[in-house]
């Protein structure tokens, strides 16, 4: 059991708490304890754009906080994740920003030294994929799944390091250790679009019809995410851009623990499932259909 | 016709030499989720306008639409980084009071409480039907820090 700071960033705590409880739920089950520290907005790429020394400021203080407590922090946002990489690489690299810092730092009690490190849940999952397979009780056999990495887990590549920004595969990988089925669709590595959704919603809800169109007519059932912002995209703005442009088609959308919450045996209700907007009872019933079939098979 | 501020110019290159390396290949452009969209957004465009130091595309809204997706950063072959370019841009705008209201008002909502979105009992009442801790406002410690 490997102890990490949970680092479940704004938009899940305060907009999307299931996903937090099914965080809390499955990570303990794959030997990942978490431990509640003090952060505060990581903060976000609109924060950087009005002026990046402040966002470097609020960023060492999330970091200061892991080092303190001797802990590697485990987000469960790539944006999240992103900032505060981002952020440690360049005050690990700078040692007149870092002192400047640290001055601030003081004020609170709190020194940058570059202890830490920050990862997404999926990094940490990857890495131990062993103690994944063991725990599936209940394989998602059939479930046809289109998986979107988005943007932020995957670039800058050379912050980030996890996957091909033009061919990412690994949350496919994740998804295949579940039993899941994956569907390649042409619009794959196209950004949900979910940060103009506020400011410019024609733009933000052409782009996601287009990733709904494009992995519909590819067969798949669901989507599956590693992140908050592109959930609330493809679930509550999906419905939004499905009024105003008026398309046919719609499909649900999982965060990848709450498929992994299926997997090890939990219902969609324990996974959270029913606080999404965007339902399919087809693929209800073939996913409680999946849990008759392991019983039988004892 | 662009008019040309060497004032701006300067201030833009300052810190950021490496907009000079833009060849205009259009690689940016090419890979950017907005421009596929909405045409009035050209990062190959917009590049070399603050180049020019060209204050009217510096103070219109175009800017603001990037989604920073990072991809043409990622694809740049000459290491221009637009999307840092833009970041700088609109830092540089931030302290001259010309940016949008929406994200002056984002940024004083994190200061004023730590989180990007409004805390509230609602927010509260949902997540202890989850058996989630209520949140806490951290803007005391962010204000000192600021």
């Amino acid at each position: 059991m490997k102890q990490y700071a949970l680092f479940a960033g704004c938009t899940i705590k305060a907009a999307l708490p299931h996903i937090e409880m099914v965080a809390r739920k499955v990570l303990p089950l794959l030997d990942i304890e978490l431990k509640e520290l003090a952060f505060t907005c990581c903060p976000n790429a609109d924060f950087r754009s009005t002026d990046e020394y402040s966002w470097l400021v609020v960023a060492a203080r999330n970091l200061a906080l892991a080092e303190k407590e001797g802990l590697e922090i485990l987000s469960l946002c790539p944006g999240c994740t992103q900032t505060l990489k981002e952020a440690n690489m360049i005050l690990k690299d700078d040692d007149s920003l870092r002192a400047r810092i640290n001055k601030r730092l003081e004020k609170i009690g709190l020194i940058f030294k570059g202890t830490t490190e920050a990862n997404h849940h999926l990094v940490i999952l990857h890495q131990q994929i062993d103690i994944l397979l063991q725990r599936v009780t209940i394989p998602l056999y059939g479930i046809k799944l289109a998986v979107h990495t988005g943007c932020h887990l995957l670039m800058p590549s050379r912050i980030m390091q996890f996957d091909s920004p033009e061919q990412p595969k690994k949350l496919g990988e994740l998804v295949k250790m579940l039993g899941g089925t994956i569907i390649d669709y042409p619009e794959k590595t196209l950004c949900c679009g979910f940060g103009l959704f506020g400011s410019h919603k024609g733009t933000a809800s052409r782009i996601i019809r287009d990733k709904v169109e494009s992995a519909y007519l590819a067969g798949a059932e669901a989507f599956v995410v590693p992140c908050p912002s592109c959930f609330q995209q493809f679930d509550r703005n999906q419905l939004v851009a499905k009024r105003e442009l008026k398309f046919e088609y719609q499909l649900p959308v999982f965060y990848y623990l709450q498929l992994v919450g299926l997997a090890m045996g939990f219902d969609l209700d324990e996974v959270g499932y029913y606080h999404g907007r965007v339902r399919s009872p087809e693929l209800e019933e073939k996913i409680k259909s999946l849990v008759k079939k392991a019983v039988v098979n004892i | 016709m662009i008019r040309i501020n060497t004032d701006l110019r300067r201030k833009i290159l300052e810190n950021n030499e490496d907009i000079k390396k833009c060849y205009q290949c259009s690689t940016c452009s090419a890979s950017c989720p907005v421009l596929r969209y909405d045409p009035d957004f050209n990062p190959r465009i917009l590049i070399i306008k603050a180049l020019y130091g060209s204050e009217d595309t510096i103070r219109s809204k175009e800017f603001w639409k990037c989604l920073s997706c990072d991809r043409c950063n990622e694809r740049c072959p000459q290491g221009v980084n637009p999307y840092n370019v833009l970041l700088k841009l609109k830092n540089f705008l931030f302290s001259q009071n010309l940016a949008p209201r929406e994200r002056i008002d984002a940024r004083e909502l994190i200061i004023a409480t730590g989180f990007s979105y409004p805390i509230s009992s609602a927010v509260d009442r949902k997540r202890e039907s989850m058996k989630l801790e209520p949140l806490e406002s951290i803007g005391e410690e962010l204000k000192k820090l600021l």
